[in-house]
C-alpha cells in the first residue's frame, strides 16, 4: 500500500500551498500575531487535521484560505492561483467554484429542504438546471441522507443536518472540502457517522482540510497537523498505521502540546 | 444611572431609533398642520362664505382626527415594537449583570420619553413650516391675499398635538413595560439563536385556496360592475365582503401558490437564487398576510379618496365653467308645484295676472332693472294644455323602456328609478334667444321636427339612443320627428350640478298651447358691467323686492323669483369646496400612504435582521453580491408591489363605479384625476420602498 505521503513527492502540484502566511491584529502599539509565518501544502487527495488549542490560530488559519479574511502577509495559493491577489469581485466565484463549507452548526438555511439546500449549492454555481437534480440525489446518496431530502433543518436530527451539509459541501466537486469542527456539536454516534462519511468522500477523491480540537475526529485524517501560537509546532503522518495507534500518537501530542491532555498527565 | 444608560443607548444606536423617530415627528407634523388649519385660515383676506367653508373643513378635519390619532397610534406602537425586538439580547445582559425586571423597563422607559419628546419638539418645529406654507396655498387656492409675512402659530392646535401624542407615548410606554417585564432571561440571551420556527402549510391547500381567493374577487368585482353602488337590495354589501374574503385568502395562499407553481418548472425554480427567494417569501408569508391585508385595504381607501376627493373638485370646476354662462337665473314655477297642478286653476295667482311675462314684472318692479342688468331671456316650459291634459303623452319612463341602451350600472338603475315625468315642451324662438344672448348658433326646425334639449352631458349617450330608436314624438296630436342634429345643449339655467333640463322638446312656437301658463320658467340675465361690481347690487335689490316669497309659502305666489342662482356666488362657494376637498382627499391619502408604507418598511428591516444568518450562508457558498442584491430586491420589491397591485385592482373596479356616479353629478372622469393619483402615490410609495432596500442592504453588508 502506498503511503499516505507518497502524493506529497516534490513534482505533484499541491491543491493548497501555504507560505509564510501571517495575519496580525489589533494596532501598532499593541500587534497580536494570530499566524506567524505558517507554511505547509496539501496535495490533492489528502485529508488533513488541523489541531491546536484554543488560541493557537486554526481558526484563523482556515477563514484566510476559505478569503473570508485576508492574511497580513504571505501567499495562499489554491490549484496554483494565488488568492492573496484576488480582488472581491473573484473572490466569490473563487469560494462557490473550489471551495466546500462545513461548520459546526450546519448552517443550513432553515426555510429550504435538505433537497434545496443541496441544489442552491449548485444553482448559485450556475449549473444547468436539468443536471441538479440527479446530483442532488447521487451525493444524498453517498452521505445517506436520501431519505431526508425533503425535511427541513428543523425536522431532522444534528447528525443529518451535518451531513446535509457536508453533501452541500461537495455536490460542486470543489478542489477543497474546508470543515470547522464539523462534529463539534454532535453526540458521539453521530459523530462517529459524520467522520466515516468524511472518510469515504475522501477515498473517493476529495481533499478535505478539517479543523478540529477532537482528537478523536482528528484521528480520521490521513495527517494532522498541529499549530501553536500561531505556528505550526508539529506534524504527523498516519501512514499505513491503524486509527487507534494513529489517535493514541495525537493524544501524546495533544498532551505534550499542553492543550486538553495537559491535565491528564 | 439609568438615564445615563438610557440616553447612551440613544445615541450609540441611532440608527434602530431613527425608524420609530421619524413615524413620531412625521405624525406630530403633520397632524399640527392639518389641526392648525383655522388658525391659518383667519390671517387669509377672504370672503364670508369661504370663511364659512373653512369652518366646515375644520369641522370635518377635528372629526377625522380620532381617526387619524387611532391609525397614528397603532403605527408608533408598531414600530416601537420593532425596536424593542432588535434588543432582546442586550435585555438580557442587564438581567445576567443583575438588574431588577424594573430597572430595565425603567431604562425602556426613559428612552422612550427622550425619544418622545425631541421628536414630538422636531415635529412640532416641521409643523409650524407646513402650516406656513400650507397658508400661502390655502389662500391661493382661495384666491385670497394675505397682507405683507405673517406667521402664524396655533396654541389650540399645539396644544391638542401634545395631548394627542402624549396619550400615543402612554400606550406605547405600557406596551413596553408590560413586554419587557414579561421576558424571560433565557428567552432573551438565546434571542439570537432562535429563529423564528417556520410553519408549514400544505401547497396543494395553498393552491386550492389561492384559485377560489380569485374567483371570490370575480364574483365580486362583477356584482359591483353589473350593480354599481346605487341600486336597492344587498349587492354592494355581499360585493364588500366577496372581495374582502378573496383578498385575505389571497395573501393568505398567493406565495404557496407562486412556489408551487414555480417548482413546476425546474428550469426556472432551479436558477441562481430563485428557491431562496420563494422560501424566504412563504415562510414570512405565514406571518406577514394579515398585516398585508390591512396594508392593502389602507392602500385602497388611500387611492380611492384621494381619486375620488380630485376629480370631485375638479369635476365640479369643470361642470361650473358650463353652469355659468349666464351671469344670474331667476327660477320660478307659475303654476305652483306639480303636484298641486291638477287642482288648481291656470287662472288663479299673480303669474297670471301678468301673462307670465316675468320681464316685464322685474323691469316693474326694480327701479334700476335697466341699469343693472343688459340682457335678459325668459325660457318657459309647457308640460299642460288648455284642459289640463299633458302636452306630450309619452312619459320619460317609458321612452328609457323603450330604448335599448346598455349603459354602466348606474346609469341603469337611474333609468329604472326614473318617475313618470313627462316630456315638457319649449318654444324654439326662447331657446334661440337664449343662444342669441350667449353668442351661439341659433338653431332652425321645420314645422314637423323638434329637438331635445338635455345640459347633463353625461346623459347625452343615453339621449342619443333614446332618439336613434324612438325617432318621432307626438305632441298635442301631432308628429313630430327629432332633426338630423337633434340634441340642444345650452344650459336651462345657472347651476353648479352638471345640468338643470334633461328631457325637454325644443317645439315650432305654434305647438305652444295659447293662454296657458308654464310650469317651469328662467330668467336668464347679463349685468351691465362686471360681476364682481354689479352683483352685490343685483343681489340684494332681487332680495329687497322678494325676500319674503323666494324660496319659502307656496310656489304659486313666489312669482317670479322662487329661486335666484348667481355666477359669481357659485364660483365663489365652489372655490371653498375645492380647497376643503382637496385638502381632505389629501390628508387622508397622505396619512394612510405613508402609514403603509411606514409598516412594509419595518416589517422589511426588521426581516433583514433576521435575516442576517441566511445571508451570509449565501456568501459563504460564494453567491456574487450582485446576485444576493437581486433576491433581496425581488423580496422587498414583492412586499411592496403585490398590496400596491392588488389594490390598485380593487380602486379601478371601484372607481369606475363610483365614476358613473360622479360624472352624473358633474360631467367629470375620473379617469384625469387617477393619473395624477396613482403618479403621486408611486413617488411617496416607490420612495419609501427604495429607501428600504437600501437599508435592508447596508444591513446585510455590515454583518
Amino acid at each position: 500500500m502506498a503511503p499516505a505521503h507518497a502524493p506529497r513527492a516534490p513534482h505533484a502540484r499541491p491543491v493548497l500551498s501555504c507560505q509564510d502566511v501571517e495575519k496580525l491584529y489589533g494596532t501598532r502599539s499593541n500587534v497580536t500575531r494570530a499566524l506567524d509565518g505558517v507554511s505547509f501544502d496539501v496535495a490533492a487527495g489528502e485529508y488533513i487535521a488541523i489541531m491546536g488549542p484554543s488560541g493557537s490560530g486554526k481558526t484563523t488559519l482556515l477563514n484566510c484560505v476559505s478569503t473570508i479574511d485576508r492574511p497580513t502577509s504571505g501567499h495562499i495559493y489554491v490549484d496554483g492561483q494565488d488568492i492573496t491577489a484576488l480582488r472581491s469581485g473573484q473572490l466569490s466565484k473563487f469560494r462557490r467554484e473550489r471551495l466546500g463549507f462545513v461548520f459546526q452548526d450546519s448552517n443550513l438555511l432553515d426555510t429550504l429542504t435538505a433537497r434545496e439546500n443541496i441544489a442552491l449549492a449548485l444553482t448559485i454555481n450556475h449549473a444547468p438546471a436539468r443536471e441538479v437534480p440527479a446530483r442532488v440525489e447521487q451525493v444524498a446518496a453517498r452521505l445517506g441522507v436520501a431519505d431526508v431530502l425533503d425535511k427541513f433543518p428543523h425536522q431532522m436530527s444534528g447528525g443529518q443536518k451535518q451531513r446535509v451539509a457536508a453533501a452541500r459541501a461537495i455536490v460542486t466537486n470543489p478542489s477543497l472540502v474546508l470543515a470547522d469542527e464539523p462534529t463539534g456539536a454532535l453526540d458521539s454516534k453521530n459523530s462517529r457517522r459524520l467522520l466515516e462519511s468524511l472518510e469515504a468522500l475522501n477515498a473517493d477523491g476529495a481533499t478535505i482540510i478539517m479543523v478540529t480540537h477532537d482528537s478523536f475526529a482528528a484521528s480520521y485524517a490521513r495527517r494532522a497537523l498541529f499549530l501553536k501560537d500561531g505556528r505550526v509546532w508539529n506534524e504527523i503522518v498516519r501512514g499505513t498505521k491503524t486509527r487507534k495507534a494513529f489517535f493514541d500518537e495525537i493524544m501524546d501530542v495533544v498532551s505534550f502540546l499542553g492543550g486538553e491532555g495537559a491535565d491528564v498527565r | 444611572m439609568y438615564a445615563k444608560i438610557a440616553l447612551g443607548n440613544v445615541r450609540k444606536s441611532f440608527r434602530d431609533f431613527s425608524v420609530f423617530f421619524l413615524t413620531l415627528a412625521f405624525g406630530v407634523c403633520v397632524f399640527y398642520a392639518f389641526g392648525s388649519i383655522t388658525d391659518q385660515a383667519a390671517v387669509i383676506q377672504m370672503g364670508e362664505d369661504q370663511r364659512r367653508m373653512v369652518q366646515a373643513l375644520t369641522d370635518i378635519l377635528s372629526g377625522l382626527s380620532v381617526f387619524v390619532v387611532i391609525i397614528l397610534g397603532f403605527l408608533v406602537v408598531y414600530a416601537n415594537r420593532f425596536l424593542i425586538r432588535r434588543r432582546k439580547r442586550e435585555f438580557g445582559i442587564y438581567l445576567t449583570l443583575g438588574m431588577d425586571i424594573r430597572h430595565v423597563s425603567l431604562i425602556v422607559v426613559i428612552e422612550t420619553l427622550a425619544v418622545g419628546v425631541v421628536a414630538l419638539a422636531v415635529g412640532l418645529l416641521l409643523g409650524l413650516a407646513l402650516s406656513q406654507v400650507m397658508m400661502y396655498v390655502t389662500a391661493g387656492l382661495f384666491e385670497a391675499t394675505i397682507k405683507g409675512f405673517v406667521f402664524a402659530f396655533s396654541p389650540s392646535a399645539c396644544l391638542s398635538t401634545v395631548a394627542c401624542f402624549a396619550g400615543i407615548f402612554l400606550v406605547t410606554l405600557v406596551f413596553n413595560v408590560t413586554t419587557v417585564s414579561r421576558y424571560r432571561l433565557i428567552d432573551l440571551i438565546n434571542a439570537d439563536k432562535v429563529s423564528e420556527k417556520v410553519r408549514l402549510r400544505s401547497l396543494p391547500l395553498s393552491v386550492v385556496l389561492f384559485l377560489v381567493s380569485l374567483a371570490l374577487i370575480g364574483v365580486a368585482y362583477k356584482v359591483l360592475l353589473e350593480h354599481g353602488m346605487m341600486e336597492e337590495g344587498p349587492y354592494f354589501a355581499i360585493a364588500t365582503g366577496l372581495v374582502t374574503v378573496g383578498t385575505l385568502l389571497f395573501f393568505f395562499s398567493i406565495s404557496g401558490f407562486a412556489l408551487r407553481a414555480l417548482q413546476a418548472s425546474p428550469r426556472a425554480y432551479l436558477k441562481g437564487l430563485n428557491m431562496f427567494v420563494m422560501r424566504q417569501l412563504n415562510s414570512r408569508i405565514n406571518t406577514a398576510w394579515l398585516s398585508i391585508s390591512m396594508v392593502c385595504a389602507m392602500l385602497f381607501l388611500a387611492i380611492c379618496g384621494v381619486c375620488t376627493g380630485f376629480s370631485v373638485a375638479t369635476g365640479m370646476n369643470e361642470s361650473l365653467k358650463v353652469g355659468t354662462r349666464y351671469d344670474m337665473s331667476l327660477v320660478s314655477y307659475p303654476m305652483g308645484m306639480a303636484s298641486a297642478l291638477v287642482s288648481a286653476d291656470p287662472e288663479e295667482g299673480p303669474a297670471a295676472a301678468d301673462g307670465y311675462d316675468a320681464i316685464a314684472r322685474l323691469r316693474a318692479d326694480l327701479p334700476n332693472y335697466d341699469e343693472l342688468f343688459r340682457d335678459a331671456v325668459q325660457v318657459n316650459q309647457y308640460t299642460y294644455d288648455a284642459e289640463g291634459n299633458p302636452v306630450v303623452d309619452t312619459t320619460v319612463e317609458e321612452l328609457f323602456a323603450n330604448t335599448d341602451f346598455t349603459g354602466n350600472a348606474t346609469m341603469q338603475t337611474m333609468m329604472q328609478g326614473n318617475t313618470d315625468q313627462r316630456l315638457v315642451i319649449v318654444p324654439v324662438s326662447q331657446y334661440n334667444a337664449l343662444a342669441q344672448m350667449v353668442g351661439e348658433k341659433n338653431v332652425e326646425l321645420a314645422a314637423d321636427e323638434c329637438l331635445l334639449w338635455n345640459d347633463m352631458s353625461s346623459l347625452d349617450e343615453l339621449w342619443e339612443a333614446v332618439i336613434a330608436q324612438n325617432p318621432e314624438v307626438e305632441v298635442d296630436g301631432q308628429t313630430l320627428r327629432f332633426a338630423d342634429e337633434p340634441l340642444a345643449r345650452l344650459p336651462f339655467s345657472d347651476s353648479s350640478a352638471g345640468g338643470t333640463v334633461s328631457g325637454a322638446l325644443i317645439v315650432p312656437d305654434d305647438l305652444v298651447p295659447e293662454g296657458v301658463g308654464p310650469t317651469t320658467t328662467v330668467v336668464n340675465l347679463m349685468y351691465n358691467g362686471e360681476r364682481s361690481e354689479v352683483e352685490p347690487v343685483a343681489v340684494a335689490v332681487i332680495d329687497g323686492a322678494y325676500g319674503d316669497i323666494m324660496n319659502q309659502g307656496s310656489t304659486l305666489d313666489a312669482w317670479p323669483v322662487w329661486m335666484c342662482t348667481t355666477a359669481q356666488s357659485l364660483l365663489d362657494q365652489a372655490s371653498g369646496t375645492t380647497v376643503v376637498v382637496t385638502y381632505l382627499a389629501i390628508y387622508i391619502g397622505v396619512i394612510l400612504l405613508v402609514c403603509c408604507a411606514t409598516v412594509l418598511a419595518l416589517q422589511q428591516l426588521s426581516e433583514a435582521a433576521d435575516n442576517v444568518g441566511r445571508y451570509r450562508v449565501l456568501a459563504e457558498l460564494g453567491a456574487e453580491k450582485r446576485m444576493v442584491d437581486h433576491a433581496l430586491l425581488a423580496q422587498v420589491g414583492v412586499y411592496f408591489l403585490f398590496p400596491l397591485v392588488v389594490a390598485v385592482a380593487h380602486a379601478a373596479v371601484a372607481l369606475s363605479v363610483v365614476n358613473d356616479i360622479v360624472a352624473l353629478l358633474t360631467g367629470f372622469q375620473i379617469g384625469t384625476a387617477l393619473v395624477g393619483t396613482v403618479a403621486f402615490v408611486v413617488a411617496l410609495y416607490g420612495g419609501y420602498f427604495l429607501v428600504t432596500y437600501l437599508t435592508s442592504r447596508s444591513i446585510l453588508s455590515r454583518a
